[in-house]
């Protein structure tokens, strides 16, 4: 039914636009030339001081010039032309030229056009006339913090929107979740859309934040379901800055700051201080008197957390003619990581460019190459500090005398040094804690980097058909070419050469997309309305490649040609399509009763031919009360609106793009020593999939008083995502395990606060606090019939998560920790360093005397209750100083850390024979003494600046010069039961919401500071 | 200019959307769409090369379920789920447990998808054959599945989840017969030795599975005249070296095996590498005190079976450049089976026997391990014979069962060690999550938690 309305639709839409397109683009006129030549100046009218950049033309011709630095122009003019002055934010000006040969004109700023314009899908609307949840942040100095990617900057400036540092390498991307996680298998990443075009979320890490002029957050369903399918989770619009009409204007942006982390004490005992534990308790001091004849200590956390330097430049040139504009700017930044190998450096190029072909069409385009090189650092942090403070790095002259020749008969000085190389020594007892290799060669032998080209490139007709009907296409693309080189050198692992290899991929992913999009302004006494409508076709081709080399010897040549096996060769290809019909209309009464109505149609490839299409219809409503007459003159409220919203949206990320088909893919197995092709079912067809579905109901309110010192908003929001795409658990005697279904249901509940109050507004002084509060509650209200679902991460290390109907999607589940076993009935309690049992005693819940899988529990939630951040910003004539705090509390984390630094599985740790209680305890991972507060306040950015006055700037010939100084958490507070480096670093199993918070060595939380300038000529 | 403008937006537009019928149905690429599959020889030939694909899979964990739960082995470090083997105290949710149990019946599902698409094979000796592999896997998948967890599912055909009726548990009984009719047919359709590419599976194999079923069921006399005919066939024997079996791989001692390849990403095994303390779980299948005792100095057989310090195996090391691509074969079948099996034939469940042709096998056997000549089998020293010769091959575990000591060596076991056995162990568990989506209809064994 669907399918056959959309497709009348769409020829009818095609036709309509193919003859309005030939019509306007043959009906327009070219005027002629005058000889008369008139000069003058342009001044605004509040200030008299000059405006350069003004539009100045005669009127119906293409013919104009714009005013220079001081306002002035010249111009050929014929008697009785009108000259028409205009510049934005200011009201267009028209005069008729008689004999006069000179011309002062004064523009009067336009109050409505400076209304503050807010970017939603497929247009602009003023931010007065929102009644959707959209939260707008603008460039002001998000491009002052040191970081390679545009999400990582707007973490604590969004309520609604919870920005995690959970792997903060350099260059890493972090995780966002707008209003909570709404799905299960499929993405709670929110779609991206750069210039009004749809990109990979990947790009966040290429557009350099320079460039970005304002990034606004579709946050509710009725704002987002004009991108349909794909607005489930939320919609991040980002514009980035345009030319100007105008001399041509040169900025320069460059910082360089120190990145470290400080090191935490209480990590694990000095050697000192594990000394006087030994000797206090009277017990063994075999294993003391060797670590004292070694004499050697190693801090790990100093040569794992090196800190690094990060450096950015960055310069552009905006200007152009009244006809043509530009902007283009290039950038590079250089980030060395805080960690031992990890560095990211990022070379980006932009170029916007609009230029009018004639008074009804104009043509745009932009282009925004970007190359970054990335080093990861290759194993988790646990595993690069779990090793015992006395192994040093290297071996010398001293440490080399005490190696087991037997095992080690080839360790030299300037070797590695390895735990068990100590093994065996005749007078001491063995110290040894693992037979792993040196975290060192762990770290420094493997070389992993990644390589990543993006272009992006978008070109646009816009077309005037009509007075207020306007008509755009444009067609645009990302592209993505990656490299991911991971080297294994011949001593990274225990293993030796026998695990040396080199895994080589390459990624070529291509989106393009074609949107044709018709809009229509009205404004006819009372009435305003905004319509939009229009169709969109996208396609994705994905290609990737794949060989592991092995076999290799040495480390000199770090290419497959030096394999001497290789070892795996794979290539996939596959694509996906999106179909689109969209339309809008925003209509307001009296600029007072505001409403807008928008729906969406999205087909997609990944369903079968029955179910590809999905409806996602969207209203909202809005009442400005303040423009009623009871408080029209009302001195304390300047601002009240109400508003309402409704929409759906969906989600198809969770799904392969074949799904809907049974797939027989390509194996292999061994005949007679030789490799034989076969073909298995991969998987169930399942042509009855569907959309998932995001319904959103989102009252809010939006408030200033006392002409909008104090302003900020209001919003209460319920989400209800349903038929969810999951994997349906399914008896393996049909030969699978799963088959993709649509089931169950997820609710997010919650309250996103924003408040701001100019406590001084004065041209020298100057002071505004404001923040956001966000809370968010998750709950899993259906799970067809799969509830009390247990899962996993790690086998080896099998703590539980439960997702249970009316709990979060996940919750930690497991023992409650009662007490340690006291010291006597561990076999040695004081080694390892830093050790602890395996095993605690818990609590018989039940009270059935026994302990049993009965007495497991929810042991807590790894979704936060509430995230807060509040900013000050001041102003003292020529100085500026601004700081920003951010929050979360109320989520916990799985911590599996301790289990490796503190070496939970000593044998050393385990209970003795003496021990009574055996059948009390159970092992410490399956307790929640590991499930640890995850809140945290920090001082998220902090930025101090100086601006040089400007007629000093001016006799150096530039129009700005600003220094500042900028720190990055230079406060970090934590729990104090958290013991890791990074409580936001739920960095393992989070792509899977059904394990979320699981936390294994996840990278620290880096601290910064940084200069700068900013010198605009 | 203004007139190509208008014509590429126009054509533009027109194609975008006027192609939009196709616009949306998008082919894989990487791989077939099932409908129009197993049109032909080739490609039901295919299918059947799926089968062992499938094979690999489900021998690379299968020591935890059999050689770590007897007096064989254990782990080195007692790590997370893999420990609960040793001790016989296997939870429900055991992820190793539901691997396998999945595994073999996915290897089942590929057969009954040949044996339901045989009418597409043209060539009538391919058809006997395909049909012959399809039923000889289906037939070793149910029988391991019966052996390990009592009654199951029985899948003699392609089952869908509306097929309710199969996911209940069919008598062990019921399986057998069908596990024997299955083997017998196989025997009957395959060819011999020699005939087919090895690997792939013969009459040989059918014939010596078919001789364990009918041991397993204490039909002896069935097993024996099997036994006899694989022994006259001529097609096996055993190699002189012990080392060769392991180290010289599709040698005529082999019956059936599971092809790997080394460093081949795809056709490698990681057991190899899990049966050494360089593993990921730090070692895996170690060997217990209890077996590293019992070689005597001159059985020619320790030197392969264990390393030098005794504690892990030293039948599987691999020979791979990348230690986690191993290519060592997995044995499911040898000649030395067959001779052992034999003497057990004719010992016919009796607790000794003088037979000359039974003391011929078994000292055949003790021969090439350079061992004296016994002048009487007997069930323990048949028992530890099997022991000694196949430590590390995944019987002991089946080998206790048939000989009907399982309850009586391991509860001894379990004393020595320090655990508590429960008979109810001689069962594993039937995975909780099978059990979860099964509507009901599957019920737990005795003495985990769910069942009675």
């Amino acid at each position: 039914m669907l399918t056959t309305h959309t497709l009348g639709l769409r020829v009818w839409v095609t036709r309509l636009l193919a003859c309005l397109l030939l019509y306007c683009l043959n009906a327009t006129a070219i005027a002629q030339s005058s000889n008369q030549v008139i000069s003058g100046k342009v001044l605004s009218s509040d200030t008299n001081e000059p405006l350069p950049g003004v539009n100045i033309r005669i009127k119906d011709t293409i013919k104009g010039v714009v005013s220079d630095f001081d306002g002035a122009f010249t111009l050929e003019v014929a008697p009785g032309e009108i000259l028409q002055f205009s510049y934005i934010g200011y009201e267009t000006q028209e005069v008729t030229v008689d004999n006069q040969t000179s011309l002062t004109i004064s523009l009067v700023q336009d109050l409505e056009q400076l209304e503050e314009v807010v970017v939603i899908g497929y247009g602009t609307q003023k931010k007065s006339h929102l009644t959707g949840s959209i939260s707008k942040v603008e460039n002001e100095m998000l491009d002052q913090i040191p970081t390679a990617r545009v999400d990582e900057a707007l973490i604590g400036q969004v309520s609604g929107v919870n920005i995690q540092m959970t792997n903060p390498q350099a260059g890493a991307a972090p995780t966002i979740r707008v209003r909570g996680v709404g799905s299960i298998k499929a993405s709670s990443e929110p779609l991206v859309v750069v210039d009004g075009v749809v990109v990979n979320g990947d790009f966040l890490a290429s557009i350099d934040m320079t460039d970005v002029a304002s990034v606004e957050v579709l946050k509710d369903a009725s704002s987002a379901a004009i991108y349909g399918s794909r607005g489930g989770n939320g919609v991040i619009m980002i514009t980035t800055k345009s030319g100007q009409a105008g001399k041509t204007k040169f900025s320069f942006n460059s910082y360089y700051g120190q990145k470290y982390i400080p090191v935490k004490k209480d990590f694990l005992p000095s050697l000192a201080d594990w000394e006087a534990q030994v000797l206090a308790s009277d017990g063994d001091t075999g294993r003391l008197e060797y670590i004292k004849a070694l004499g050697t200590e190693t801090n790990w956390q100093e040569v794992m957390f090196d800190g690094g330097s990060v450096q950015n430049y960055s310069l552009s040139a905006s200007g152009g003619s009244e006809n043509t504009k530009f902007r283009v700017s290039g950038g590079y930044m250089s980030d060395d990581g805080v960690l031992l190998t990890d560095s990211y450096n990022k070379l980006n190029f932009r170029l916007n460019l609009d230029t009018k072909l004639n008074d009804r069409v104009s043509v745009g385009i932009k282009l925004n190459p970007s190359y970054t090189q990335k080093r990861l650092f290759p194993i988790g942090v646990h595993d690069a500090l779990r090793q015992s403070p006395w192994l040093p790095l290297y071996h010398d002259e001293h440490t080399i005398q005490f190696v087991d020749r037997n095992k080690y008969p080839d360790v030299k000085v300037g070797d590695y040094a390895m735990e068990r190389h100590f093994d065996n020594h005749p007078d001491y007892t063995n110290i040894s804690t693992t037979s792993n290799a040196s975290p060192l060669a762990k770290v420094l032998e493997r070389d992993r980097r990644e390589n990543t080209l993006k272009v992006f490139t978008n070109a646009n007709v816009k077309v005037k058909l009509a007075k207020g009907l306007n008509f755009k296409t444009s067609i645009g693309g990302d592209y993505m070419s990656r490299v991911r080189d991971y080297w294994t050198g011949t001593k990274a692992d225990r293993r030796g050469a026998s695990r040396a290899e080199l895994q080589y991929r390459t990624y070529n992913n291509l989106h393009w997309v074609n949107d044709n999009v018709l809009t229509y302004n009205l404004e006819v006494g009372d009435h305003e309305m905004n319509a939009v409508a229009g169709m969109s076709f996208e396609k994705w081709q994905y290609e990737s490649s794949e060989v592991l080399g092995t076999g290799y010897e040495f480390d000199y040549i770090r290419t497959i040609n030096a394999a001497s096996v290789i070892a795996e060769g794979d290539g996939v290809k596959s694509a996906v399509a999106l179909q689109s019909f969209f339309g809008r209309v925003n209509y307001a009464f009296q600029g007072k009763y505001l409403a807008s109505v928008s729906a969406r149609t999205d087909g997609s490839s990944k369903f079968g031919s029955d179910y590809r299409y999905g409806f996602f219809p969207a209203f909202s409503l809005g009442w400005r009360v303040n423009e009623e007459g009871f408080l029209k003159n009302s001195d304390l409220i300047s601002n009240l609106k109400a508003r309402f919203s409704y929409g759906t949206t969906g989600n198809n990320s969770g799904i392969g793009p074949y799904d809907h088909l049974g797939l027989l893919s390509p194996g292999s197995a061994v005949m007679d020593g030789g490799i034989v092709t076969s073909f298995y079912p991969n998987n169930i067809a399942s042509p009855e999939l569907r959309w998932e579905k995001q319904l959103e109901i989102n009252p809010g309110v939006d408030f200033g008083f006392l002409d909008n010192r104090i302003y900020g908003s209001f919003d209460w929001y319920q989400r209800t995502s349903d038929d969810l795409l999951l994997p349906q658990p399914i008896p393996s005697v049909t030969g699978f395990s799963e088959t993709t279904v649509n089931m169950g249901t997820v609710e997010n509940r919650g309250v996103e606060i924003e408040l701001g109050v100019h406590l001084i507004t004065n041209k020298d002084y100057s002071w505004t606090i404001s923040g956001n509060l966000s809370q968010n509650k998750n709950t899993l209200v259906d799970f067809a019939g799969v509830d009390d679902l247990i899962s996993i991460v790690d086998s080896k290390r099998p703590a539980e998560w439960i997702a249970s109907v009316g709990q979060p999607i996940s919750s930690f589940y497991g023992y409650v920790m009662e007490k340690e076993i006291a010291p006597e009935y561990l076999k040695n309690s004081l080694y390892p360093v830093g050790g602890q049992s395996q095993d605690v005693y818990v609590k018989d819940l039940n009270g059935d005397g026994e302990i049993t899988p009965d007495d497991r529990t929810i042991l807590g939630s790894p979704y936060p209750d509430l995230v807060w951040s509040v900013s000050n910003t001041f102003k003292v004539r020529d100085i500026d100083f601004s700081f920003m705090f951010q929050g979360s509390h109320g989520a916990e984390v799985r911590n599996m850390d301790p289990q490796y630094v503190n070496n939970q599985f000593s044998g050393n740790q385990d209970y003795n024979d003496e021990f009574p209680d055996a059948d009390k305890v159970v092992q410490r991972i399956f307790t929640d003494d590991i499930v640890q507060d995850a809140s945290f306040i920090a001082l998220r950015s902090l930025n101090l600046g100086y601006t040089m006055p400007k007629a000093w700037v001016n006799k150096i010939g530039a129009e700005k010069l600003r220094f500042y100084f900028s720190g990055q958490n230079l406060l970090y507070l934590m729990s104090e039961e958290y013991s890791s480096f990074n409580p936001e670093g739920i960095n393992q199993g989070q792509d899977n919401p059904l394990t979320y918070g699981y936390q294994r060595g996840a990278a620290p939380i880096p601290r910064s500071y940084t200069v700068g300038l900013n010198l605009e000529f | 200019m203004r007139k190509i403008l208008n014509y590429t937006l126009c054509l533009g537009l027109m194609t975008a959307t006027l192609s939009c019928e196709s616009f949306l149905d998008e082919k894989p690429i990487s791989a077939l769409g099932d409908n129009g599959f197993y049109q032909n020889d080739g490609e039901v030939e295919a299918a059947v090369y799926a089968i062992y694909d499938g094979l690999q899979e489900v021998v690379q964990e299968e020591y935890a379920l059999t050689e770590m739960r007897s007096d064989n082995s254990g782990t080195k470090n007692s790590e997370g789920e893999w420990a609960q083997f040793e001790n016989l105290n296997i939870d429900i949710n055991n992820s190793v447990v539901a691997r396998y149990w999945a595994n073999y019946y996915k290897v089942i599902f590929r057969a009954n998808t040949i044996l339901e698409n045989l009418d597409a094979v043209k060539d009538e000796s391919l058809r006997q054959q395909f049909e012959g592999e399809a039923k000889f896997a289906r037939a070793m998948g149910h029988f391991y599945l019966v052996s390990l967890f009592g009654d199951i599912p029985l899948i003699d055909k392609v089952v869908y989840t509306s097929n309710q009726e199969a996911f209940a548990r069919v008598a062990s009984s019921a399986v057998y017969t069908a596990i024997t009719n299955d083997l017998t047919e196989a025997a009957a359709l395959l060819l011999d030795r020699g005939a087919v590419a090895e690997g792939r599976a013969t009459k040989g194999a059918a014939q010596a599975l078919l001789a364990k079923v009918y041991l397993t069921q204490g039909m002896y006399a069935e097993a024996k005249g099997l036994l006899d005919a694989l022994m006259s066939s001529g097609s096996y024997a055993l190699v002189d070296d012990f080392n060769d079996v392991f180290y010289n791989e599709l040698n005529d001692e082999i019956i059936f095996a599971i092809q790997y390849l080394d460093d081949n990403e795809a056709e490698s095994q990681i057991f190899s590498l899990e049966f050494t303390a360089l593993g990921k779980a730090s070692g895996l299948n170690y060997a217990t005190n209890d077996l590293q005792d019992l070689y005597v100095a001159e059985d020619l057989r320790l030197a392969t079976t264990l390393t030098e310090d005794k504690r892990a195996t030293a039948k599987f090391l691999t020979q791979s450049s990348n230690a986690e691509l191993c290519g060592n074969d997995w044995i499911v079948l040898r000649y030395s089976d067959v001779l052992l099996m034999y003497a057990e034939a004719i010992l016919a469940g009796g607790n000794a026997t003088t037979d000359a042709a039974a003391l011929s096998a078994v000292n055949a056997v003790r021969a090439r391990a350079g061992l004296a000549d016994l002048t009487e089998v007997t069930k323990e020293n048949l028992l530890l014979e099997r022991r000694l010769e196949f430590a590390f091959e995944n019987q002991r575990w089946f080998d206790l069962q048939r000989f009907g000591v399982a309850e009586q060596v391991l509860s001894a076991f379990a004393q020595a060690e320090g655990f508590t056995f429960e008979p109810t162990s001689l069962l594993l568990p039937i995975p909780q999550r099978e059990i979860n989506v099964s509507s009901g209809l599957l019920e737990q064994n005795p003495g985990y938690a769910g069942g009675n």
